[in-house]
């Protein structure tokens, strides 16, 4: 007959009963894993590990080398209604699965407070064998339960913007804002259009560059797109999700851009693309391992017919890691041609407050060069070359 | 429609024209108070301080030639505003006009009083103004301070309007390829 020191090796320790049933739980739950009809292995990764990040239908993520396979549930406990968002899915882990990874509580634990798996991608395969991307952006029923659930949502749209002549691009999901109205405002003397949609993304340093005034485009592809301006920003609902509302606003012929590729088909819709006469450069060009990068002084990239000097700033880099400076020479090109002549330059030979890699241009030319970009590039006699444009403006 | 370069240049000489006192007592009046480190520095804006930042850098950010303060307001600022008016013509003499120059200051409450002196800043940057532009002729005639009065914008801006009111040339100039002149000269002798 079993005595007590038996049932203690086979409860593996535990101090209570109900410890023992629920570690007894979680075995029969692991054993049974793959009985579930709604067991999958996803594979679980964050932005910044993403080898697909502009799709988000028919990934191939068992051959990718930065996504983390992982064992879920995935639990249908809603359905759609015409008209309304589509509904949210919940995945189970098996019990007692830790973070498997490794740069999640640098990335977004410590960072922005948020739990695994808070904010993460999973691909998911459907049942046609599909794999499609999903974002986990809440808990679902999680504390206080044996087998905790998270909320995930599919994503639906690659949201595209810039920020300081960079362009970005990030999977997330749109959600539509319930807004009892006719579409239109009209404000005295002026009719605008008047409606609302919220966008979900994971909270990293890219999405953080989405702030109030922001515009993006969420639209088809039709001639005069529709735009929206970011009204609203939640960061901490939960902790490691943005949720952004938008107020519809108008169409920039001047600023606003569709991109399209050489056959003619649309890869981009930009706001404020061309903001001030510079084109914007993707976030994730691939840069030399050994490089240099020139930097400007205060807050706004110009220079002023006018103004007083502006301070510019060349380091040079091996992969993240600074260098140390390399002589060099500086130049500066308006249109092609020289533009030395129209300028007041100060280096670390004729000034003392400016260091050996800075350079303090002040701009001598009169208003023809209103809407006029300044090249400035510096190369080193080892060979790294670097360059900024800067648009002249008038005071 | 062709645009030229010449078409251009047409437009741009309006930056320096004697003809239009909204373009040029604006112009003016930018380049007094961005010479003002006094205005600029308790106009209080921390980012620009840290960056180093020009003069120049307050125009469009905290001296704003327009009374319209946008894009959303997400952190505490503090602006001086400035428009250009005239409404009305003296019966007497058509070759004259009371040009207003009309300063709001808006001072965001939660960073209302000013470290230096203690005074509410909105108070302090209009007797800056005053200092500056009362009894100057930065104009071209003089201009004198007609109207000063606190304001209600809304609960988060404690405001001033100061109106400072010149008699001025009636808009009497033309200017064709760079050459000024009386326009009307019948206008004189009324």
């Amino acid at each position: 007959m079993p005595d007590l020191d038996f049932y203690k090796r086979k409860s593996g320790g535990v101090k209570t009963s109900g410890q023992a049933h629920k570690r007894q739980s979680d075995n029969v739950m692991n054993s049974t894993w793959w009985n579930d009809i709604g067991a999958k292995t996803a594979y679980i990764y964050d932005y910044y590990h993403d080898d697909e990040p502009l799709i988000f239908r028919d990934l191939h993520p068992e051959k990718s080398k930065t996504k983390t396979p992982i064992d879920i549930k995935f639990i249908v406990n809603s359905y759609n209604s015409e008209n309304k968002d589509q509904v949210g899915y919940h995945i189970q882990f098996r019990p007692g699965q830790k973070c498997p990874l490794d740069y999640y509580e640098e990335s977004l634990g410590k960072k922005y407070f948020s739990e695994f798996p808070i904010a993460c991608y999973l691909d998911i395969q459907d049942e046609q064998g599909i794999y499609r991307k999903w974002l986990v952006t809440e808990p679902g029923n999680q504390l206080g339960l044996q087998f905790p659930t998270y909320y995930i949502l599919p994503i639906d749209h690659v949201f595209q913007w810039i920020h300081n002549d960079t362009k970005y691009q990030m999977c997330g999901i749109g959600r539509s804002q319930s807004s009892y109205n006719q579409g239109t405002w009209v404000d005295y003397k002026i009719e605008s259009p008047e409606n609302q949609r919220k966008a979900i993304l994971p909270m990293n340093e890219i999405s953080a560059t989405i702030f109030y005034d922001t515009r993006i485009v969420l639209s088809a592809p039709i001639d005069e797109p529709i735009t929206w301006r970011c009204t609203k920003v939640e960061q901490i609902s939960p902790k490691g999700i943005n949720r952004l509302t938008f107020a519809q606003a108008r169409w920039d012929q001047h600023k606003d851009y569709i991109e399209k590729d050489e056959e003619g088909n649309v890869i981009g819709m930009w706001c404020n693309y061309f903001d001030n006469n510079l084109t914007p450069s993707p976030s994730d060009e691939p840069v030399p391992d050994k490089h240099a990068e020139i930097t400007y002084f205060g807050v706004k990239k110009e220079l002023k017919i006018g103004g007083s000097y502006k301070k510019f700033n060349i380091a040079f880099y091996k992969g993240e890691e600074e260098t140390p400076f390399e002589v060099g020479t500086w130049k500066y090109k308006i249109d092609g041609k020289d533009a030395t002549p129209l300028l007041n330059i100060l280096t670390n030979a004729t000034s003392k407050d400016v260091e050996p890699n800075q350079v303090k241009l002040k701009f001598l030319g009169d208003d023809r060069f209103i809407g006029k970009i300044l090249n400035i590039s510096y190369d080193s006699h080892t060979g790294v070359h670097s360059e900024i444009d800067i648009p002249i403006i008038a005071i | 429609m062709d645009w030229t370069e010449q078409d251009k240049a047409f437009l741009q000489q309006f930056r320096n024209t004697v003809d239009y006192d909204g373009i040029k007592v604006k112009q003016k009046v930018k380049q007094a108070l961005l010479d003002n480190k006094y205005i600029l520095h308790v106009l209080n804006n921390k980012e620009l301080e840290e960056a180093e930042a020009e003069p120049s850098d307050y125009f469009g950010i905290n001296i704003l030639p327009y009374y319209m303060v946008t894009p959303v307001q997400t952190d505490v600022q503090n602006y001086v505003t400035f428009q250009v008016n005239y409404a009305s013509v003296p019966q007497w003499d058509k070759t004259k006009k009371y040009l207003e120059l009309i300063f709001v200051v808006l001072c965001e409450q939660k960073n209302i009083i000013d470290k230096d002196t203690s005074l509410p800043r909105h108070d302090l940057l209009a007797a800056l103004l005053q200092d500056q532009f009362n009894f100057s002729t930065i104009c071209g005639h003089t201009i004198e301070l007609v109207k000063d009065r606190e304001i209600i914008v809304d609960n988060s801006y404690a405001a001033r309007e100061l109106t400072f009111q010149q008699y001025a040339d009636n808009n009497l100039v033309k200017t064709r390829n760079g050459v000024s002149k009386l326009s009307n000269k019948s206008m004189l002798n009324v």
